[in-house]
């Protein structure tokens, strides 16, 4: 009888996920002569990632799609990727992540139970909400809902900022009456979460580039034929291929909708914000494992 | 044939008396199995739906509750709804469900609305010779608006599962909580002319205004509760959670130092009480989640999308199947579980069907609420026969009238969606 | 059993008075991460304190595993209780039994899959505050062994005769 690979995201329907997962559906269960069938569960259906991380480990899940932060808490070296300003452009990134120090991290998910499949585009996230931020002095005090991670929240202090723990569907609300000043994502999450309507403000600070990747569970994954196991990394890749580009035009699509709808885009130097940002590397680096040495291997990529 | 068996299961411990919590996390047990999915796929879900900010207002409105209760606060309320409309004929059923309203600006339940409200209000009319099980009914059925008018558990809930914003949500139901507040005043006022009971207090204006505006600036930090919950929500101070800390750091102020109807003492009970009670609620919430894993992993909400489908593509009549269908639940089943079950599968639905996200939480909300008033499992039907002394079978015919009214109201605010979006779009 | 029944109640009242205490650590976290960003920076303090939220929600796991356990040793948690009001106290006490031993089936399993979460947990730290994980997964498994021992005496004290099915009641907050 047929397999059905649970895969799960956390994203909209018309976001470069669902691209993704399409795309993998479709390859596989093309290429599986029926033994395959592939349930895409979008939107938090299955949990959030942390939720779905444990899941996969379990094998209650076959597959799901991830950001870097939340497996921090499972494979705390990936941390290395929450250092701010790491890469200067979405190509530098998704280049290194394609490469072999991509492929090294990939590995890293072996040890927890899972299989590092490809990592698909990094989101290039930057500082959105009611005030622009055109210089770090404008950063001062601003009161910015972030991710939870280290590599998060210390930026955003050692910005000026006052980062500020709160649950991703209350942003949109804390943003209309002004609980936040702002949040941090990148633009096509801006416009598919309706943020666009609340906010005067999307200020191109970039100050992270978040991977992503897809994963599966190892107990799902060994169930497979050698032959199915290779058609499933085809899929993958197919799907990453998939991502890449989508991501780069639902990105470009995101900042023309943005500036229809009356949004400003700034763009501010950036060079401050990497001096002061660079300053808290080492900081962050002591609670990162293999963090100095792994910073080492990216930099040779770039 | 998945959704069947788990249905009947559920209703099989269900009869057994076996708790709500434990029947539904065993029946997500027997599911999981079945599939050959691993039991600890539970423990993620437990986990994920647990360690959660946003749940947590669920225990801190249950702890400001718990504060407002013993301070004081409640019997300052009933005085001032008293002052206000005790004069006409049917006015001291018009207070009580006044008394329930502003309440339930203050608590998120409706079990505890009814039970402060009614351990006051019905004794009074029964004095002033109204029909002890018409008192009881009217307190019961005033006590839903407990879950309606914000803060409100089941918002809460619904708001974490079908991840919209609880301040939305929140606002969304004020309008619908003063139209079936008001429905009730005017049906029992209505209801004590045709009976001919309740007696007309003759009051001077002047009288009026002065007992009034006494009684007024007694329960003025009662009434300040809502202004400071829902301002804070609304002018950006706190997000809901937050707001709920808010409302128990101003009741110990204002129970402790100003009315002085609390002891520090009283302060160790109230918390352990508080706590136990969130935990019996909380585990239901938990184990409800696995089982929605279970029914979201089997497909269960698709299935029934296309069969709905196949019947209509109406989406009025979509919405009268929901209603009848939440009407039956509502009966049986406890109403934070059946959101927690039903809003995943019913949510998308109701999406393709055009139904505003938002609009539809207050139709769940609104209808489930009067699942707290129907037999035969109806927690405000026990509580305020529990006060009033009366047995279950005693409330049912003075119960139908309000029944009827509530019933209507979820009509009113299901085909009229203005009446909860006209504040937040 | 009278002096089992009374050794349960002490060492329920202590977790009873502890559980309360967690939540009253909860809120006085929330409450200090109001004033951290509602209150200090009008006096032009800027500090940011992610940790609050996480004390809050870890203690509040704990609140409802604990908690839990403490509802069983009377029987108080949310159920539907109509068959045992109506029933003769013989079947009643019979049917009670039955839901106990259901209980305990699910309580047992929840004990199992706690503790091999807690195995498998074991790498995971918290985001923030870069604890491990397991101090709070472990409220699961700890929960349901106190829910376990409180259901066997429960269940004796209706065999014994020192307690009736319909006696005490539910604590219903919908
Ligand atoms: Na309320
Ligand atoms: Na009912």
């Amino acid at each position: 009888s047929a397999l059905d690979i649970t895969f799960g995201h956390t994203l909209a329907l018309d976001s470069h996920y669902q691209v993704a997962a399409e795309k993998f559906k479709e390859v596989v269960e093309a290429g599986s002569d029926g033994e395959l069938t592939v349930s895409i569960f979008p939107q938090s259906q299955l949990g959030g990632e942390v939720r779905m991380i444990q899941s996969a480990r379990t094998g209650s899940i076959g597959a799901f799609i991830t950001a870097a932060p939340p497996l921090e808490n499972t494979l705390p070296e990936f941390g290395v990727f929450s250092l701010p300003y790491l890469f200067d452009s979405v190509d530098q990134a998704n280049g290194v992540l394609q490469g072999p120090v991509g492929d090294m991290f990939l590995e890293k998910l072996s040890s927890a139970g899972m299989v590092g499949m490809n990592f698909f585009s990094v989101f290039e996230r930057s500082v959105f909400g009611t005030s622009p931020v055109n210089s770090v002095q404008d950063m001062q005090g601003l009161k910015i809902r972030v991710l939870q991670g280290p590599g998060f929240i210390e930026t955003y202090d050692a910005l000026g900022a006052q980062s500020t723990p709160m649950a991703y569907s209350e942003v949109f609300v804390a943003l209309q009456n002004g609980v936040v000043d702002g949040a941090e994502a990148s633009p096509e999450q801006v416009v598919q979460d309706r943020f666009v309507e609340v906010i005067d403000n999307f200020s191109m600070t970039k100050i992270h580039y978040m991977p992503s990747m897809l994963v599966m569970s190892d107990v799902i994954f060994n169930q497979l034929t050698p032959e199915q196991q290779e058609l499933v990394r085809e899929a993958s890749a197919q799907a990453r291929d998939a991502s890449l580009e989508a991501y780069k035009q639902t990105y470009a699509d995101a900042l023309v909708t943005l500036e229809e709808s009356g949004v400003a885009i700034n763009e501010p130097d950036l060079a401050e914000f990497q001096d002061a940002a660079l300053a808290l590397w080492p900081r962050l680096l002591e609670g990162i494992p293999d963090g100095e040495a792994n910073l080492e291997l990216i930099q040779e990529q770039l | 044939m998945m959704l069947a068996s788990v249905m009947l299961g559920l209703l099989a411990l269900l009869a057994i008396s076996v708790p709500v919590g434990v029947a539904i996390g065993l029946i997500s047990f027997a599911g999981l199995w079945s599939k050959g999915l691993p039991l600890i796929a539970a423990s993620q879900a437990v986990f994920e739906s647990l360690d959660s900010f946003s749940l947590m207002a669920v225990p801190f409105y249950i702890l400001a509750g718990g504060v407002m209760q013993v301070g004081g606060i409640s019997q300052r309320l009933v005085n001032f709804a008293n002052a206000l409309v005790g004069w006409v004929r049917g006015g001291l059923g018009a207070a009580a469900v006044l008394t329930s309203l502003m309440f339930s600006t203050i608590s998120g339940s409706s079990s505890a609305t009814t039970a402060a409200v009614g351990s006051t209000t019905i004794p009074a009319m029964v004095k002033k010779g109204y029909p002890k099980n018409y008192a009881a009914a009217l307190v019961a059925a005033s006590g839903e608006l407990g879950v309606i008018i914000p803060p409100s558990l089941p918002i809460i809930i619904y708001g974490l599962v079908m991840n919209q914003s609880i301040a939305t949500l929140f606002l969304a139901a004020i309008i619908p909580g003063l139209i079936i507040g008001a429905s009730l005043i005017v049906t029992s006022i209505a209801a004590a002319y045709v009976q001919g009971f309740d007696t007309v207090v003759r009051v001077h204006p002047v009288e009026w205004l002065k007992n009034a505006l006494i009684a007024g600036w007694k329960a003025l930090f009662a009434l300040l509760m809502p202004v400071i919950i829902l301002g804070g929500i609304y002018s950006g101070a706190f997000t809901p959670t937050e707001a709920a800390v808010v409302a128990v750091a101003y009741g110990l102020v204002v129970s402790l130092f100003i009315y002085r109807e609390l002891t520090w003492r009283d302060l160790g009970p109230i918390f352990v009480r508080s706590a136990l009670i969130s935990a019996g609620i909380l585990l239901i919430v938990a184990f409800a989640s696995a089982l929605a894993f279970l029914l979201t992993i089997s497909q269960i909400p698709q299935q029934i999308g296309l069969w709905l489908g196949s019947l209509t593509d109406n989406p009025l009549v979509f919405l009268l199947i929901v209603n009848v269908l939440l009407l039956v639940v509502g009966m049986f089943m406890e109403t934070l579980a059946a959101i927690i079950i039903l809003a995943p599968i019913l949510g998308p639905i109701a999406s393709n069907y055009g139904i505003d996200p938002i609009h539809f939480g207050i139709i769940m909300i609104v209808n489930l609420a009067v699942g707290m008033v129907t037999p035969p499992v109806g927690v405000n039907l026990f509580i305020a026969c529990e006060v009033a002394g009366i047995r279950l079978d005693q409330i049912i015919k003075p119960l139908l009238l309000f029944l009827a009214v509530l019933v209507f109201n979820i009509f009113l605010l299901s085909y009229v969606p203005a009446l909860s979006l006209v504040f937040v779009q | 059993m009278r002096a089992i029944s009374r050794i349960a109640d002490r060492i329920n009242t202590l977790i009873a008075a502890i559980v309360g205490m967690m939540l009253a650590i909860s809120t006085i976290a929330v409450f200090a991460q109001i004033m951290v960003r509602f209150a200090l920076p009008k006096l032009g303090i800027i500090i940011a304190a992610p940790w609050t939220e996480e004390v809050a929600r870890y203690f509040m796991v704990w609140v409802v595993f604990l908690g839990v356990a403490v509802l069983l040793r009377t029987g108080r948690l949310i159920a539907v209780e109509i068959v045992i009001f109506m029933a003769p106290p013989r079947i009643a006490n019979i049917v009670k039994l039955g839901a106990v031993a259901v209980c305990l089936l699910f309580f047992g399993i929840v004990a199992a899959i706690g503790f091999d979460w807690v195995a498998m947990s074991a790498i995971e730290v918290a985001p923030v505050m870069r604890i491990p994980m397991n101090w709070v997964y472990l409220s699961m498994p700890v929960g349901a062994l106190i829910a376990i021992a409180n259901l066997i005496i429960f269940a004796m004290e209706i065999i014994v005769g020192s307690r009736q099915a319909a006696g005490e009641g539910v604590e219903a907050v919908e």
